[in-house]
């Protein structure tokens, strides 16, 4: 694969999708430490950490080794996961940006977060429990998530798979920095729209390998890529123009299942 | 065990979402999948089973937004 093409279609979709999951982890670590103490959130996220590499290695392995043997079934099975992962998020965005549900607030989530925390009390004296499963538990999950992005976008060839891990690395890199350096949740990053272009770029993919899962061949091969997610945008465009004109002032119905 | 149960609740509820939206991506990979079968060796009548799953799934986002809509706005109406 072409080292600009693995670029685009594997780095820069794995750097914003993990962004997005690393912040919301730092949230939760952050909420633990800044009321609890920083030992046991610190040793969560290292277990976290530790038991997420386990889980790769025995998930991510075999798929790298017999990659060659189930090709045409791999496409289409990344095909139908991109799918499934990239129509959810881009509904949930639509749905933000016109209105009908709240938009994501890190200020307010780890509000929450350190409210919940404190209501559950403190012996300072004891190992804090509470602490350390919150953090593990935090970072775990949002890992899998990573790691499942990291894998779906790796899985067309060992150069998209390097340039996925690597995109997933820098948005570690990049998430932890700004962290360290600004102490308080990253509400600096457009997860909003960040979010909305992972939507894009995960159905845009999804439509692409899904089709060549089914041996079909698309008119001008990669480059059919920059057209579908071209449709891709101008449908979400004109649904949100749609949704903000059957709700003009937004129904924010945030949580409630609509 | 009850980890174990949470990563899988937050694996499924990463795919599955909205069941509407699910269940229509997977019915139209298999509509798509059923127009190659139909097709058969005619490559250029196969080619266009790329574009239908594209207009299906942008059908199925669509409708699914515009229900979404309504029942949003129908809460409203019933909250006033």
């Amino acid at each position: 694969m072409n080292p600009l093409l693995a670029l685009a279609i594997a780095a820069i979709p794995s750097f914003i999708a993990s962004t997005v999951e690393f912040v919301e982890a730092f949230t939760i670590v952050l909420a633990v430490g800044n009321t609890r103490g920083w030992r046991s959130p610190i040793w969560g996220t290292i277990a976290a950490i530790a038991s997420l590499a386990f889980i790769v290695i025995v998930l991510g392995t075999p798929l790298i080794v017999y990659h060659e043997q189930i090709s045409q079934y791999f496409h289409l099975g990344v095909g139908v996961l991109l799918l499934l992962f990239g129509m959810r998020w881009l509904r949930k965005s639509i749905l933000r940006f016109s209105g009908i549900i709240a938009l994501h607030d890190e200020e307010l989530i780890y509000q929450r977060e350190v409210a919940e925390l404190r209501a559950q009390g403190l012996d300072p004296r004891r190992w804090d429990n509470i602490g350390f499963w919150f953090s593990y538990k935090a970072v775990l999950l949002e890992g899998v998530e990573v790691a499942f992005i990291v894998i779906t976008l790796g899985a067309q060839s060992s150069e998209a798979l390097k340039a996925a891990s690597l995109g997933a690395a820098a948005a570690f890199i990049v998430t932890m920095a700004l962290g360290a350096l600004l102490r308080k949740p990253l509400t600096i990053v457009p997860e909003n729209w960040m979010k909305f272009a992972v939507g894009v770029m995960l159905t845009t993919f999804g439509i692409f390998w899904g089709a060549e899962g089914f041996l079909i061949t698309w008119p001008w091969h990669q480059a059919t890529l920059l057209v579908l997610l071209a449709l891709v945008v101008a449908t979400s465009a004109a649904s949100v123009a749609m949704l903000k004109a059957m709700l003009p002032q937004g129904a924010q119905v945030a949580a409630r299942r609509i | 065990m009850n980890l174990i149960k949470v990563i899988c609740k937050n694996i499924w509820e990463l795919l599955v979402e909205d069941g509407w939206i699910a269940a229509g991506t997977v019915i139209s990979l298999a509509v798509a999948g059923l127009w190659v079968v139909v097709t058969g060796f005619n490559e250029t009548l196969r080619g266009f089973g790329g574009w239908l799953l594209l207009l299906l799934l942008m059908l199925l986002l669509v409708l699914n937004l515009y229900a979404t809509g309504r029942s949003a706005a129908r809460k409203q109406m019933e909250e006033r």
